[in-house]
């Protein structure tokens, strides 16, 4: 018995072991870097790949890998793998590239010496030894310049140190170019350990170098020039020079790089560095934070997972920065709103659907709080044309209302408050909620106002609270009974005619949810809001989200790149796609998806008369995603459930209305414990 | 015992112990279970290309069953269920913290704590009314028979118009308590799982009845002893197996009963009625794969537990048979 269950044992264990999957390849996720550093880092590893020199080509890079087999591997701008073909040479040292042809300076197997290739041909022998060969080789003004263990070559000729004086102890260690101008770096090692540099100019006509009196203030480790900037790395240091003084940009120890381990370094975009590592390519941001753009994310209650997505931003390497700026109270923070002190952007992660109320977009649909705080959030965006947060929120009423009533208004003020709205429903509740019962009407003001009355961070719920209870009693009070809608949908099924008109002005987008799908309960054709699950495989689609978007006029270029970047591929490549990781760890609906869906809509109407309104959305709802710098996501589906189906009973007549609230309480609260 | 017979062993444990009691009436039986079992290990080592016809049955079981259990055992030790990092026990340490599992776990237990005794009580003191001469026994055994043939999608709707705020019971008592959300829902599922659950179980003891020797019972009746001390000195050894049988079965009913509380009040019920199973299906329906595991794990330990202790007790009253 002992034997069989020793045997079980270690049968269970060796299975466990077989199914721990192996390392991925690909990009990894940015390390946390120090706060107070000046740098941001992004690590890039290539499934084990040695990289040993890269340089910059035509369209991307050129990387040299050693592993079973020397490997050519060309890189996109975008640092992805293009093709990989077997090096024909054995044992590269350093590369170049320019005047179409790729440079290679290798050991040759044959005469044990280093050669300069080019291409696949032998340019020139040298008697260097390859033992403990170093070698940095540089293309520019049609001509190959290469440092081989400390002696400089220009093209296939060596050259000599014009002085003999310093003959001693020095040698070339590299060869850099500044503003057109080529030199080489001269070292000379004193007794004492230490070392004096020059920059020397090299005159390609004459083949000669020249040796200034002022020697350069430091070693130049590495160095990378873009034709316009040359930046060294001196120690841990980059600096970026002019070739007589220096300019420190940043410390990459502070950016968590082993400087020991850097092979090569490349500047691309003037602000962003390269760094060719054993274990891959760093992309380090030189630009200062004073540089650097800032989008203010306003949060109510800031947690660690929205600190992550933040932080996992900012080391990117965009040159936009997200800060966190935090608001004791949802009213201080609307007041900022309002007052223009900070810049809303927010990502369509589910995390942040726990501060979303706090993202100035909604309050709970109270005569207590709207009027007071949301009115003059629409009233004063809509007239200055800046913030739309409040259509947002009443678009799932705005859109009971019949089009003729809410065109009124809007071209009387411009716009169209709460309060025209409850005041329209109050005065015609016939006219306003004509097709929609108390469920309906509940159902769409809790689908866009999500999380109002739930802390995600504290995992509590505030349903118990007067204004929740008053959008209840809103409801029972102001909304018709099922049998008045049922005499409503037969007066209009009669006519032929839906109520709403599907013809609403695209230019008016912001004010409206959309909807490409014909609503059975109140008989509206037309544009409906789009549910975007937040994967589309195999019909799951346990998150759903639907997501509308703001026209915001301030500051748009920063929340453009900001929703940039989070629609990006590459953001979501580095993000996990499969179905399992996306909706276990609610990552961002991405645009693409979005995309999908809207094609689907099309395919699925190809033949209607819907196909021209939605082809008409889809350009309208694109232009105004790509514009949009602040994105809302709506309520779990299974709270909104568990609201209207205790509120049911409410509507009934069977419990009063704080026995609603109280039962919604306590199995909310049992959802948010089960999220903890 | 004869003369000259081997002095039996107590000790008990162990199929080599086993064999080397003397078992009057049931020596035959027990040497040949010896026998069979020498018999397949010799069959084994003489021809082991025996072995070759289990392995589709064993990759079954190593595919359907061991590796499974294996991932559920992966899952709860890392963080995310793809590229996770492995983490300890720290999924096991967020579950304890968990109010919603702990809720689930209390419910859960309190559940079986009532309903699994009273599903195997009740139902022996029905079986052992139905020993008795009474009419219409067998129009009875089938009447008993007859909850586990109706859906159960159907005993729930039954089960609502029952309990409804404006139901039947509701009617009939003259209040207007929503019993699914009150305090009291818990014994709404109590009375579902008895319910379909008694007869079965009824079934069951009234055949181990029915097994037990009559010259016991008739010398027991002759010693004058009464039905009580009849049972417990008598019937109830022979009713271990059975016992342990109904308990398990009990046990295994008391988790499925999930299914109906689901189908009654959805994913997330009223705090008396949300159960471990909903915790567990919820976290499936979320791709909580960790918490998911975790608990898992933590409920076949616990039931693991159960069923050996269980096992133990059945051995401890069946070995008293043995020598019968």
């Amino acid at each position: 018995m002992k034997k069989r269950l020793l045997f079980s044992f270690v049968v269970i264990v060796w299975i466990i072991t077989l199914s721990f999957s192996g390392c991925s390849s690909g990009v990894s996720s940015p390390e946390p870097t120090d706060p107070k550093s000046a740098i941001i880092t992004t690590h890039i590893d290539y499934d084990g790949l040695n990289l040993i020199d890269i340089v910059a080509a035509d369209s991307g890079y050129l990387a040299l890998a050693s592993n079973e087999k020397n490997n050519l591997i060309s890189i996109g701008n975008d640092l992805r793998i293009i093709s990989q073909e077997e090096f024909q040479l054995s044992h590269p040292i350093a590369m170049a590239c320019g005047g179409g042809h790729n440079w290679y300076i290798a050991a040759n197997e044959e005469t044990y010496k280093i050669t300069v290739y080019q291409d696949n041909d032998v340019f020139f022998d040298t008697d260097e030894d390859p033992g403990w060969a170093t070698a940095q080789a540089l293309f520019a003004q049609d001509t190959l310049f290469s440092v081989i263990n400390g002696k400089l070559y220009i093209g296939q000729n060596q050259i000599e140190l014009p002085s003999s004086d310093l003959s001693q102890q020095c040698f070339f260690s590299s060869v850099l170019v500044i503003k057109e101008q080529i030199y080489a770096q001269l070292v000379q090692r004193k007794e004492n350990g230490a070392a004096d540099q020059w920059l020397c100019p090299i005159d390609k006509t004459t083949k000669t170098v020249s040796i200034p009196d002022k020697t350069f203030p430091f070693y130049i480790d590495h160095v990378s020039w873009d034709g316009k900037y040359c930046i060294i790395l001196s120690g841990s240091k980059i600096y970026q020079t002019d070739g007589l003084t220096c300019v420190e940009l940043c410390d990459l120890t502070l950016g968590g790089i082993n400087v020991d381990d850097i092979k090569r370094l490349i500047l691309c975009q003037e602000d962003t560095l390269l760094v060719l590592q054993s274990e891959g390519i760093r992309i380090v941001s030189l630009r200062e934070n004073a540089d650097v753009e800032q989008i203010t994310l306003g949060v109510y209650l800031p947690d660690a997972e929205i600190n992550q997505i933040v932080s996992s931003f900012n080391q990117s390497g965009s040159k936009y920065r997200v800060a966190i700026h935090e608001y004791s109270s949802r009213e201080d923070l609307n007041h900022a709103l309002l007052t223009d002190e900070i810049d809303i952007v927010s990502t369509l992660d589910e995390v942040l659907m726990k501060n979303y109320a706090a993202k100035g977009i909604l309050c709970p649909i109270s005569e207590n709080t709207c009027n007071l705080v949301l009115s003059n959030i629409v009233e004063a965006s809509l007239y200055q044309g800046t913030c739309y947060y409040l259509p947002l929120f009443v678009a799932p009423l705005a859109s009971s209302i019949p089009t003729e009533t809410v065109t009124k208004i809007v071209d009387a003020k411009g716009g169209i408050g709460l309060s025209d709205i409850l005041g329209l429903v109050e005065a015609d509740c016939l006219a306003s909620f004509k097709c929609d019962t108390k469920t309906t009407v509940l159902s769409k003001i809790i689908t866009i106002n999500p999380d109002c009355w739930i802390n995600w961070n504290d995992r509590t719920a505030q349903f118990l609270s007067d204004d929740f209870i008053s959008i209840l009693e809103f409801c029972d009070k102001y909304v018709l009974t099922d049998e008045e809608v049922a005499a409503n949908q037969a007066g209009i099924q009669s006519s032929g005619k839906p109520l709403f008109d599907v013809l609403v002005p695209l230019q008016n987008l912001d004010y409206y949810s959309f909807r490409i799908r014909d609503d059975s309960i109140t008989g509206r054709k037309g544009l409906f809001f789009f549910q975007l699950p937040l994967s589309n495989y195999s019909g799951i689609a346990l998150q759903p989200s639907a997501f509308y978007a703001a026209v915001q006029g301030h500051n748009k270029d920063a929340g453009q790149e900001f929703i940039d970047y989070i629609f990006s591929n590459d953001f979501w490549v580095k993000k996990p796609s499969t179905p399992a990781e996306i909706l276990s760890h609610r990552y961002p609906a991405n645009n693409r998806h979005f995309r999908e869906l809207l094609d689907m809509q099309l395919h699925l109407h190809d033949d209607t008369e819907e196909y021209e309104m939605i082809v008409e959305a889809k350009d309208g709802l694109s232009k105004l995603i790509t514009q949009a710098d602040h994105f809302a996501v709506a309520i779990q589906n299974d709270i909104s459930d568990i609201i209207v189906e205790e509120a049911e009973a409410y509507f009934h007549g069977d419990i009063s209305v704080d026995e609603a609230a109280r039962r919604i309480q306590n199995r909310v609260e049992t959802y948010l414990a089960e999220r903890g | 015992m004869r003369s000259g017979d081997k002095k039996p062993s107590h000790r008990g444990e162990g199929s080599a112990q086993r064999q080397m009691r003397w078992c009057p009436g049931k020596k035959s039986a027990r040497l040949v279970h010896y026998s069979s079992k020498k018999r397949v290990l010799q069959c084994f080592r003489n021809n082991p290309h025996t072995f070759l016809f289990l392995v589709p049955s064993l990759l079954g079981l190593l595919l359907f069953f061991v590796l499974p259990f294996g991932m559920v055992i992966r899952h709860s030790l890392v963080d995310r269920p793809v590229n996770g990092k492995y983490v300890g026990l720290q999924n096991f340490k967020n579950l304890l913290e968990n109010k919603a599992f702990l809720l689930g776990a209390k419910n859960t237990a309190i559940l079986i704590g009532i309903s699994v005794p009273l599903a195997v009580l009740l139902p022996m003191k029905l079986a052992l009314w139905l020993e008795r001469a009474i009419p219409m026994k067998s129009q009875l055994r089938t009447t008993f028979l007859s909850p586990m043939l109706v859906p159960i999608a159907s005993v729930v709707l039954v089960w609502q118009v029952l309990f409804h705020q404006n139901g039947t019971l509701n009617a009939f008592l003259g209040t207007h308590i929503d019993w699914f959300h009150s305090p009291w829902s818990i014994l709404m599922v109590l009375l579902l799982y008895l319910w379909k659950n008694i007869g079965y179980h009824t079934i069951l003891y009234t055949a181990a009845l029915a097994a037990v020797p009559r010259t016991y019972i008739d010398m027991a009746n002759l010693d004058g002893a009464g039905r009580t001390r009849q049972f417990f000195a008598i019937k109830i050894h022979f009713l271990a197996p059975t016992i342990f049988f109904v308990i398990l079965m009990s046990l295994i009913a008391s988790m499925k009963i999930f299914r109906e509380v689901w189908l009654l009040t959805g994913s997330y019920p009223y705090e008396s009625l949300y159960l471990l199973q909903h915790f567990m299906n919820n976290t499936f329906q979320t791709m909580d794969y960790q918490k998911l595991s975790a608990a898992a794990l933590m409920l076949s330990v616990v039931m693991g537990a159960i069923i050996a202790m269980l096992l133990g007790i059945e051995r401890c009253l069946e070995r008293d048979t043995e020598n019968e």
